[in-house]
């Protein structure tokens, strides 16, 4: 124990070279054909659920939310309280629209709706956005590798993004299902073995962890306080914090694609339920371990890290057995690349798709295609990279990842909003929604009011500015509305709806499929909620 | 235009030659719970006419296979071999799909597939393979609270396919106008297959 020994380093090289084989060798094979080719509907729902996760913030929350949790407690659960409610919006408002119109990106929806200007302008506000998150997500892993073999982070950010690059240019291994889900299960061992551990080494147990935890209020987690100015109060988290994730979930291509990419609805929402229903428990079990480290360093009377993103790569390193240390490590590296090799592909796929053949090469053939995406992926990675240097400044990961979305993701949402919602909403209105919106969200930045409203103010004003400025231009034609407006409403279709629903066969009443799940993450927000107010009950006594 | 229809000409198919269908997977008695979940209160079997493109490396077998009509937005995708059958007359309410979709159609629909999922890159449209297919549907109607509503399930996977409801829509609209053009005629779609 207390080093990142030469039996670690075997092991974290055995683990990644053994995840990549996996994903070559499945890769190829006739069956993950068949996988690929269905969107993995043979492969069980849990391990879809699995990936999804993995995909979405396995690394970021390692690393991130137990300096999180040391630093502030549960209180930051707060911004991610609402994700049940938010994955209920989007399963009902948007995945079936965004379905039913057959877009490869989302921001084509725009494009038909409101015209050419708009789709690029949202989709230029994702590059933006998730080219500098993407830096955020290549920080994480860096810096796991810089504390493990105590090389400079700066090198291994250049190190990592060589690694990441090159591995999405060659194919990646994200569509191989089942590595992400090892991947998942190794961070999930590692968090509950450090868990184990730290307890272990506490002379009153689990009752050390409590007992500190509520002396230092770790466990308020439900801050009533209408002060805007409150950063993680629960109405910032209900009120900013649903819109941010609807947006991120919902309008950033990284996360939607696996949902326009799945053969149907059904699928689609599956995959958005699993991550309502996970998201939440993965982020109390991590911020858990913040308030374990906390009440374990002050037990040992040990100093924090100055950048508390180190905190539990540090402790992993320092307390975990030979050997594990190294396939925990690794489960973060391999978890890491999974997520930048998707974020990695859909900053490619935007740029091709919504930018270069639209613009620039409208007919060229598919290898032409190919190249430039290869191209698209280098450049990302390159100004990743270059963000990547700065990330160490931003805070704790996770947060650094949710503040640059909150300058953008508001004013996003806002306009797909208007184009699904408000038949008279046009193109001029939408580009002055996004543009006054985001101004908005820069002014509100300026004040104490907490980071998570900026995403609401963003979405208000844009739907308030951009439906005000389409009054001043004609409503939209029956054409760009054809993918918002259910063709079944026009007045002839109705009579023959009508007609032969008459004919056909009569089949008895059932609560629908798609409110059922929507209520059951309804019902799980308001479980967590409840679950988390007793704790806090309990911790004041 | 002229180069569009070119295009057609070039993925030259039997128009006249019958239809071959995809086998209705999905029977009656599994459809309607199916359909009662999506709120449906009445259903009925309907026969879609699509076409289908092959995917496969240049000189290979067919791997996959692309569905999809000139008005659809976007083409499904279907893993394997096409199971097909001929077209025998069932009664079963048939809805026009639409045009064969250009080969550059198929080509853009495909590359866009394998931009999303970056993978396959070695697999291309197989241009020869172009044929009429009728694809198996089950349609729920809805009465809902302001305006009727139509759910389309797939007869193969059961599966709620709303891409396909455009596709339908239109086939329903264009048998209506052939039927009010050329006078009331009996429905002949009566019976509901097992």
């Amino acid at each position: 124990m207390g080093a990142f020994t030469w039996w670690d380093t075997a092991v974290l090289i055995v683990y990644v070279v053994g995840i990549a084989w996996v994903g070559a060798r499945f890769g190829k094979d006739q069956e993950s054909t068949q996988d690929y080719f269905l969107g993995g509907r043979k492969i069980p729902g849990w391990a879809i659920g699995l990936s999804v996760m993995a995909t979405q913030a396995s690394a970021i929350t390692f690393i991130g939310a137990p300096g999180w949790g040391f630093e502030g407690g549960l209180e930051r659960l707060a911004t991610f309280i609402n994700v049940p409610l938010a994955m209920a919006v989007l399963i009902l408002v948007l995945v079936p629209i965004f379905h039913r119109a057959g877009i490869y990106s989302i921001y084509e929806l725009l494009e038909r709706r409101f015209g050419a200007l708009t789709r690029s302008l949202a989709a230029l506000l994702f590059l933006v956005a998730r080219g500098l998150a993407t830096g955020v997500v290549l920080y994480a892993p860096a810096l796991v590798l810089s504390v493990v073999t105590g090389w400079d982070v700066n090198l291994t950010i250049v190190l990592m993004a060589v690694i990441a690059v090159s591995y999405t240019v060659l194919g990646g291994i994200s569509a191989v299902i089942w590595t992400d889900v090892i991947q998942m299960f190794v961070l999930w061992l590692g968090a509950i073995l450090s868990m184990v551990l730290m307890v272990s080494s506490l002379p009153g147990g689990w009752g050390d962890v409590f007992a500190y935890g509520a002396a230092n209020g770790m466990f308020d987690t439900i801050d009533l306080s209408l002060d805007p100015t409150v950063t993680y109060s629960l109405w910032a988290g209900l009120i900013g914090g649903v819109v941010m994730h609807v947006a991120y979930f919902g309008t950033d291509q990284s996360q939607i694609q696996r949902v326009l990419t799945s053969p149907s609805i059904a699928e689609g929402q599956r995959s958005l339920l699993i991550g309502g229903y996970l998201l939440v428990p993965q982020m109390l079990l991590f911020l858990f371990i913040g308030v374990m480290l906390a009440a374990y360093y002050q037990q040992h009377g040990l100093t924090a890290p100055e950048n508390l993103n180190e905190l539990f790569p540090r402790y992993v390193v320092n307390a975990f057995p030979v050997g594990v240390t190294g396939l925990v490590i690794a489960g973060v590296f391999a978890a890491a690349m999974s997520s930048l090799d998707s974020a990695l592909n859909s900053l490619s796929a935007v740029t091709v798709r919504d930018f270069y053949a639209r613009y620039v090469r409208p007919d060229a053939d598919e290898k032409h295609y190919l190249k430039a995406s290869r191209w698209a992926t280098i450049f990302w990675g390159l100004y990743a990279t270059a963000f990547a240097f700065f990330a160490g400044n931003l805070g704790p990961v996770i947060e650094a990842v949710n503040r640059i979305g909150s300058w953008f993701y508001g004013a996003l949402l806002g306009t797909f909003l208007l184009a699904v919602l408000s038949h008279r909403s046009n193109g001029r209105g939408a580009v002055s929604g996004i543009i006054v919106g985001m101004a908005a969200v820069w002014a509100v930045s300026q004040t104490d009011v907490s980071w998570l409203y900026q995403n609401f103010v963003g979405l208000i004003v844009s739907v308030v500015v951009g439906y005000a400025v389409s009054l001043t231009a004609p409503a939209p034609s029956a054409v760009q509305l054809s993918d918002v407006v259910i063709d079944e409403t026009a007045p002839d279709m109705q009579a023959i709806l009508k007609g032969r629903s008459e004919g056909a066969a009569e089949i008895g009443r059932d609560a629908r499929l798609t409110r059922r799940r929507c209520i059951g993450l309804v019902v799980w927000f308001f479980v967590s909620l409840a679950a988390l107010a007793l704790l806090q009950g309990w911790a004041n006594g | 235009m002229a180069d569009r229809e070119g295009e057609r000409r070039m993925m030259a198919v039997d128009k006249t030659a019958p239809a071959s269908r995809l086998p209705r997977r999905l029977g009656a008695v599994a459809a309607e719970p199916r359909l009662r979940r999506y709120g449906a209160e009445r259903f009925e079997p309907a026969w879609l006419s699509l076409w289908a493109v092959a995917i496969g490396r240049e000189t290979g077998p067919p791997m996959a296979w692309l569905l999809a009509a000139d008005n659809l937005p976007r083409a499904m995708l279907m893993a394997g071999e096409l199971p097909l059958h001929s077209a025998d007359h069932d009664g079963v309410l048939a809805l026009e799909g639409g045009r064969p979709p250009t080969l550059s159609q198929f080509e853009r629909w495909w590359l866009w597939e394998r931009l999303a999922r970056p993978r396959r890159w070695s697999l291309r449209v197989q241009p020869a393979t172009l044929r009429a297919v009728e694809f198996p549907l089950w349609l729920g109607y809805s009465p809902g609270r302001r305006h009727a509503r139509l759910i389309v399930l797939s007869g193969l996977s059961g599966e709620a396919l709303g891409a396909l409801k455009p596709a339908v829509l239109a086939g329903l609209r264009h048998r209506a106008r052939a039927e009010a053009a050329s006078g009331p005629a009996a429905r002949d779609d009566e019976r509901v297959p097992g």
